[in-house]
């Protein structure tokens, strides 16, 4: 242990959780730096410029310029790890990252469980016409049940894109409880691993064609932005759900209104947003047969808890000296030891 | 019309008209005939004093009074051999009155209880992830802070099944084996043993109310379930837990669910059963943000109905044929249905 104070944390306004201040309060070396978005900026600044670790926001509270890219890290020259707040960290550039010798870490698998069971929801919610049925009970009596005829998830096949975490356990519930057939796109996984998880390979263009449900987990990147458009849309089942619990823009919003005015798939659950949260005139808002919800299917008490004491701990192992568990840009390692040791004056155990 | 068809007649509709004709149609010798409420009533009693087998719906405020299978029906229809419900629930069926006019009352049990059970598990997920709630409060409200509707998960909580059959069963394993739920079951029809078997702790109704996180209703409605979940259930439970009922109206006493829900006794429920069906817009219930209404729509999915009517016209089929129906309700008929079968089809039944 190195002396009081000596390695600055910087985050804006809260932790998910106060567990975090708890476990980061044993230790004296370290000292979270809480700043607010409407603070003096020149202030914020200083303590940025000052910062060896910066815990940034989700996506839908982070208020810019604190978004870590290229202009932001320039400024920051004493930073050695960016941890984002959940699995995603698509608010980071981890190419400036991993330049600047600036390890990204993330904390993947702290909320599996709240997304698998949101998503499972969705399904369960969009294919049973709940959503649809609880409007029109609280509206009106000029409906007719059967109108309201639901399909079961049971033995069908759901499509699972991106098999991390939250798309293994996705993978494990659909095939688990309701013997559906899981497909699996993850270009980043052999036939092999993709086994493992409980799921078949399969190209995309054949998950859109043969599934019932397709679920949406993968992070957001210059490869999955846009990746569901019209052409995806029409390559669904007429009968089939698309449902998004991962990141706003993987799907293209105004094409996956039209598909569901069309009637070209059969309902859709969206818990992301291109902008978050939506304007009420966003399309998606105006369509009966989908279910929007904001941005909390990873935000459940248990998962905030989850997600606080894994950055927390996670900190406490990055300013040990040790190397952290979830890095995102392995790559950045060598340039990372060395920054380490030249600005907290310690070596890492490089165990890498 | 053949003289000497065997004859089932149903009002309006079947499970599902395309599968319940095509079990029949592979039968000459049955005579399949669809009456209309508003039709002449003389036409209708004419039909029914012929009818051999009485396919009726189970929705009470569907079928006129008249035609529900009570006392006053069974004296106007000599031949009748068995009334069948096109559900699991018959309370259209006074099954006391059926047994002392020697008439078999045969329900299809077991067919919806997929469907049933992905709705209570639906439910579930849409109320501890409020997911209509956000739903609602994006398209009406706009400006949503995401912090304000953090949920829970369900992953290693505690339900709570009142009525462990074919739908408490399947829910029971849904909860114990996908999110390794502690399940406990309130039947006093079943032993701990039994009880065991289907995946559930016996537990007496009490307990039951003060340990659980979920309450899931999944007992047929009759003398001694109505009002069975009343304010002292209510009282008991948890201020986090969920009352969910897809089974029937008047089992819950809605007053007092209004009730600890405007005190905040509880956290939600989910309701597809109504004393009155359908309920109106201006149902006390419908006011609150944290309920989930369907319009008894949780058996009712493409796959259930198909499966109900194949179930029902093979049962009505095998009665016919004087063979016992593997679904009989009211078994303690049989001697006296065994002389009538042979008086009216004159020949003895199979399993005497």
């Amino acid at each position: 242990m190195t002396r009081k104070n000596s390695k600055r944390l910087a985050y804006f306004e809260s932790w998910f959780h106060p567990v975090a201040d708890e476990i980061l309060a044993r230790r004296p070396d370290i000292q979270p730096v809480r700043l607010e978005y409407a603070g003096d900026a020149e202030a914020n600044w200083t303590a940025m410029a000052e910062a060896h670790g910066y815990q940034v926001s989700a996506r839908t509270e982070l208020r810019a310029p604190w978004f870590p890219g290229r202009s932001m890290l320039a400024r920051c020259p004493n930073l050695l790890a960016v941890s984002s707040t959940g699995a995603g960290y698509d608010v980071v550039d981890v190419d400036a990252c991993t330049e600047m010798g600036i390890i990204v870490v993330n904390q993947s698998g702290t909320n599996k469980e709240a997304v698998a069971e949101h998503a499972l929801g969705m399904m369960l919610c969009v294919s049973k016409q709940m959503i649809q049925s609880d409007r029109a009970l609280r509206r009106d009596r000029d409906w007719d049940r059967g109108g309201f005829t639901g399909r079961e998830m049971r033995g069908k096949t759901v499509g699972v894109v991106g098999l991390g975490q939250i798309g293994t356990r996705t993978a494990e519930l659909c095939g688990g409880l309701f013997r559906m057939r899981v497909l699996a796109y993850d270009p980043y996984l052999s036939a092999e691993e993709i086994r493992a998880r409980g799921a078949e390979k399969a190209e995309l263009a054949d998950l859109l064609r043969e599934a019932d449900y397709v679920s949406v987990h993968c992070p957001r990147t210059a490869e999955t932005l846009g990746m569901f458009g019209a052409a995806e849309f029409a390559a669904m089942k007429p009968t089939a759900y698309f449902v998004n619990t991962a990141r706003g823009g993987i799907h293209d919003e105004p094409a996956l209104a039209d598909a569901l005015k069309r009637g070209l798939i059969a309902g859709a659950g969206i818990d992301v947003f291109l902008d978050e949260p939506p304007p009420m005139d966003h399309p998606l808002l105006g369509l009966d047969n989908v279910i929007v919800s904001m941005h909390i299917a990873g935000i459940t008490e248990e998962a905030r808890e989850a997600m606080a004491a894994a950055a927390a701990e996670q900190w406490i192992t990055i300013f040990d000296g040790k190397r952290a568990p979830r890095i995102v840009n392995p790559e950045a390692w060598p340039a990372y030891v060395a920054r380490f040791e030249k600005i907290l004056g310690f070596k890492v155990e490089d165990n890498a | 019309m053949n003289p000497n068809a065997k004859r089932i007649s149903y009002f309006e509709y079947l499970p599902n008209n395309e599968a319940f004709k095509e079990v029949v149609a592979r039968r000459a010798d049955v005579d399949l005939t669809r009456m209309v409420y508003a039709g002449p009533e003389a036409d209708n009693w004419k039909q029914l004093a012929q009818t051999h087998v009485y396919q009726v719906t189970a929705a009470r405020d569907d079928l006129p009074r008249q035609y529900f299978a009570e006392a006053d029906l069974l004296a106007r229809c000599p031949n009748l051999l068995a009334v069948s419900s096109n559900g699991a629930g018959y309370d259209t069926v006074d099954a006391d009155a059926c047994t002392a006019a020697g008439v078999l009352v045969v329900n299809q049990t077991g067919g919806n209880k997929e469907a049933v059970a992905e709705h209570v598990l639906g439910l579930m997920l849409c109320l501890c992830k409020r997911i209509m709630e956000t739903d609602r409060y994006m398209r009406h409200t706009g400006g949503i802070n995401r912090n304000a509707y953090m949920g829970t998960e369900i992953q290693g909580k505690t339900i709570g099944i009142v009525g462990l059959g074919n739908v408490g069963s399947r829910v029971a394993q849904i909860c114990r084996a996908a999110f390794d739920m502690r399940v406990l079951a309130y039947d006093p029809y079943l032993t701990a043993e039994q009880c065991r078997e289907r995946g559930a702790e016996k537990s007496e109704l009490h307990d039951l109310m003060r340990q659980a996180d979920y309450v899931s209703i999944n007992c047929p409605r009759n003398k001694e379930t109505l009002n069975l979940i009343d304010e002292r259930c209510y009282g008991l439970m948890k201020p986090t837990a969920f009352f969910i009922t897809t089974a029937r109206g008047g089992i819950h006493n809605e007053a007092a669910l209004a009730k600890a829900l405007s005190e905040k006794r509880i956290a939600g429920a989910g309701l597809d059963v109504w004393d009155v069906e359908p309920p109106k817009p201006d149902d006390p219930l419908m006011k609150f943000e944290n309920v989930v209404a369907s319009p008894h729509t949780a058996g009712v999915t493409y796959e259930s109905r198909w499966k109900m009517a194949t179930f029902a016209a093979e049962q009505a089929i095998q009665i016919l044929d004087g063979e016992r129906p593997p679904r009989l309700i009211n078994p303690e008929v049989w001697p006296a249905y065994a002389r009538r079968f042979e008086a009216i089809m004159g020949r003895s039944v199979k399993d005497a």
